[in-house]
């Protein structure tokens, strides 16, 4: 494979010579990773990509391989994006990183990534955390309860859409990165809606949280201003309402759930303005 | 220096002890201790009107340092907040992941009672690279937010959040994360829901309607308003990016990254992708200054505005970089109707440590450093830069000139010293990721010539070429008193030449 040999020696590494580059000659390899490199490869840890001490693993021995890889990379290993190419920066460059990769990484030992949240604590109960939860549009919001219930409510499409006993939230693997990872809903789920089709026509206003932290979901569904505050009772999960409309309200049921008021038909609570005023939905859980 | 020290062998990430430089001895560095129990990646840092610093970190925590030192939880719960601005008593607004939220204290107990959503309309794919960042106040009173690209690196979620752009190489399905996500297909960064890679405007603080202010960008993580009240956004080299250019945004611009412009009111064009480079060449809208990959920065951040208590650098803008121990200054002036200039390095010394993400200065002038690294390259925690009493000898600007360039220094110079070293580059604009630097001269400054207040030099040049960096460096250079001339390198980028050129 020829690469470009257009970045040789540019003046102002010629100052800065060091002690571990003399098989690439007068270029500082180690300038260049710090440049080039540092972001994505770290020492002795998988970062973006793979540590210097894997590196150096796979390459002692294959200067060519290692200079084909930097030039052409591809997709190799799962959940980690691909390697912008390095071929601009020149094979004479490139082997003086590779000689730097393998002094740097000399007697190091991997470091693992931590298996276990370092700052995790328990929940406060009540305590809202917005994240990405399975089951639920992007928009999520967790929300742990008093005692061992927790429920995610999706303020995309404003509504209830799971509940869960036991823990809150194990989001380490959602901390540690960039947002990558769905966040694993620490329990067993009891409840879950699936998505509302046709999107309903909603309009997500925002929370208000009360001393203690419970908050109270403020939407507007079909042009009706509704308040929403979600408490547990024992094995029931009772769902307050208080809504604002001049026209009647409907809203998803199911066959878990047992409202104060209002007609039901199939799947659908039909409220009067004057029932919509305050309901409450009990959902029984398993 | 000392407590500076020591915090850095209590820091988690442990560099080697930085070696003391020009910067460390001609600048005061101190950490500023952060809430206990808390992973401190900072997303957004701002100054309330009482003087407390306003704090969003990684897990979506805010909190109000006093001027006593100590912290008092405002919020929590909040989903990547990436950007902080006051608004008023009591308030709040922060963008998070899904959407701007404005925290309000209704009862006084410095605790939000309610997080008020103040726009939410733009899409949420689930994508990891959907970040949202800002809000910025104008001077016409309207805020501006902007909305990171989709990348390639995943696919997006069953769910999502808005309209779904049939437009591009993979459909839906084919983009559902999972085993079948269609990589190849996607496009490096995409766009598929709307807005992703535009600059929105939300007039009346938030109240009116959102509008489409610009397109263009992909990853612009610093957005904000110059002394002159130029929206200054930056972005992140990558595909299209060949090195991250600064933009000044202007109403309707195309800033270069073709994916959002399918969100172009009236867009038929079908897939930018597969427009010709030279018209998109031709639609785009040329960076002010270009952060030079590896020497000036790779992921630039949030600018700032140095206020008066930073002498001749005051009004001047200051950025952030994740991956290099460094600041960058930009020194932007009109030529021509166009608003250009030079970036140069600032603070660059290994005592100020990488992840610099959020910038503010506190009513002394102190500029607080916040920290991320999102498992990128980056670090954690915030640094406090005072204003020196005198400045050391820095390049204080340069101005582009009919003959060639006019630098500033802070100090004056030693006479008769070498001139510098000019030259000039550009980078490719194309779909791969970042580019070499091509078309490199050398360009004579052996003409170069000291005012006799030593603190000008002029230098002609032969030519001076538009869509050029112009690289201009010192080597060597004294001041007077034998200072060594910190950040010797001003990398101007020339859209527009003066005069007859």
């Amino acid at each position: 494979m020829r690469l470009p040999r257009r970045l040789l020696l540019l003046p102002c590494l010629l100052g800065a010579l060091s002690a571990g580059a003399q098989q690439a000659g007068a270029i500082d390899g180690k300038s260049l990773y710090e440049q080039n490199c540092m972001a994505c490869h770290l020492a002795d840890q998988m970062v973006v990509g793979p540590s210097l001490i894997e590196i150096s693993r796979l390459y002692a021995k294959k200067p060519k391989e290692f200079l084909a890889w930097a030039a052409q990379p591809q997709k190799k290993r799962p959940g980690v994006i691909e390697m912008p190419s390095m071929a601009h920066l020149g094979e004479a460059n490139l082997l003086a990183i590779r000689e730097h990769m393998l002094q740097a990484s000399k007697g190091l030992k991997e470091k693992k990534a931590s298996l276990t949240d370092p700052m995790a604590r328990p929940p406060r109960r009540p305590e809202v955390q917005r994240i990405f939860l399975p089951n639920s549009g992007p928009a999520a919001i967790a929300v742990a309860l008093p005692g061992d219930l927790s429920y995610c409510f999706d303020a995309g499409q404003c509504r209830l859409r799971s509940v869960w006993r036991g823990n809150f939230l194990n989001a380490w693997d959602y901390w540690k990165g960039n947002g990558k990872t769905q966040v694993v809903r620490d329990g067993k789920v009891v409840w879950e809606a699936e998505a509302e089709t046709p999107e309903p026509a909603v309009k997500f206003l925002g929370y208000s949280v009360d001393k203690a932290g419970l908050p109270t979901f403020e939407y507007v569904r079909q042009g009706a201003k509704v308040r929403e505050t979600i408490t547990a009772d024992g094995k029931m999960l009772v769902r307050s309402f208080m809504v604002e409309t001049d026209h009647p309200l409907e809203i998803p049921i199911d066959r878990d759930t047992v409202a104060s008021a209002g007609q039901r038909a199939k799947n659908l609570l039909r409220l009067t303005p004057a029932e919509a005023r305050a309901f409450t939905l009990t959902l029984k859980l398993r | 220096m000392i407590a500076f020290a020591l915090a850095l062998l209590a820091a988690p990430l442990n560099l080697a002890a930085a070696q003391p430089d020009g910067w460390a001895t001609g600048f005061t560095l101190s950490k500023v201790e952060t809430p206990a129990g808390i992973d401190d990646q900072v997303g957004g840092l701002a100054f309330l009107e009482d003087g407390r610093l306003a704090v969003a970190f990684h897990r979506g925590e805010v909190f109000l340092r006093g001027k006593d030192g100590v912290w008092k939880q405002f919020a929590e719960g909040l989903h990547e907040p990436l950007g902080l601005l006051p608004d008023g008593k009591g308030s709040l607004l922060v963008m998070q992941r899904p959407e701007l939220t404005r925290l309000e204290d209704l009862d006084g107990d410095d605790r939000a009672d309610r997080y008020r959503t103040v726009w939410d309309g733009f899409g949420l794919s689930g994508n990891y690279h959907e970040f949202a960042f800002g809000p910025a106040r104008g001077p016409d009173g309207a805020l501006y937010v902007a909305l990171n690209l989709a990348s390639s690196g995943d696919g997006v979620f069953k769910e999502i959040r808005g309209a779904w752009s049939e437009i591009g190489k993979a459909d839906r399905a084919q983009m559902t994360s999972g085993k079948g996500f269609a990589a190849k297909l996607a496009g490096r960064m995409y766009s598929r829901v709307p807005y992703r890679g535009c600059v929105m405007r939300l007039p009346d603080g938030g109240k009116g309607p959102a509008e489409l202010f610009a397109t263009g960008f992909r990853s612009p993580d610093g957005i904000g308003f110059d002394g002159q009240g130029r929206l200054l956004v930056n972005d992140n080299q990558g595909d299209w990016r060949g090195s991250s250019p600064l933009h000044v945004v202007k109403k309707g611009s195309f800033n270069g990254h073709p994916a959002s412009l399918v969100w172009t009111p009236g867009w038929n064009q079908g897939d930018p992708l597969d427009l010709p480079v030279a018209k998109l060449e031709q639609m785009r809208e040329q960076p002010a200054a270009i952060f030079i990959h590896g020497d000036l920065a790779n992921s630039p951040t949030q600018p700032a505005v140095f206020p008066a208590a930073w002498g001749p650098l005051a009004g001047q803008v200051v950025f952030g970089e994740m991956n290099a121990s460094r600041l960058v200054r930009f020194v932007g002036e009109d030529v021509g109707g166009v608003h250009q200039g030079a970036l140069i390095p600032f603070m660059d010394t290994k005592a100020l440590r990488n992840g610099n993400h959020r910038l503010a200065f506190d009513a002394a002038g102190a500029l607080f450093v916040g920290k991320t690294h999102l498992s990128w390259a980056g670090n954690n925690g915030i640094v406090r830069i005072d204003p020196p009493a005198q400045l050391p000898l820095l390049i204080e600007r340069v101005r582009l000139t009919a003959e060639g360039f006019e630098v500033r220094f802070t100090r004056p110079v030693a006479a008769g010293q070498a001139a510098p070293a000019v030259r000039r580059f550009r980078y490719k604009y194309h779909s791969a990721y970042g580019s070499p630097k091509i078309d490199e001269r050398d360009l004579g400054a052996e003409r170069a010539s000291l005012d006799a207040d030593g603190r000008t030099l002029r230098i002609p040049l032969a030519e001076i070429a538009p869509g050029f960096v112009h690289e201009i460096k010192f080597t060597g250079l004294k001041g007077a008193d034998g200072a060594e001339l910190l950040g010797p390198t001003a990398y101007y980028q020339v859209v527009k030449t003066l005069g007859t050129r």
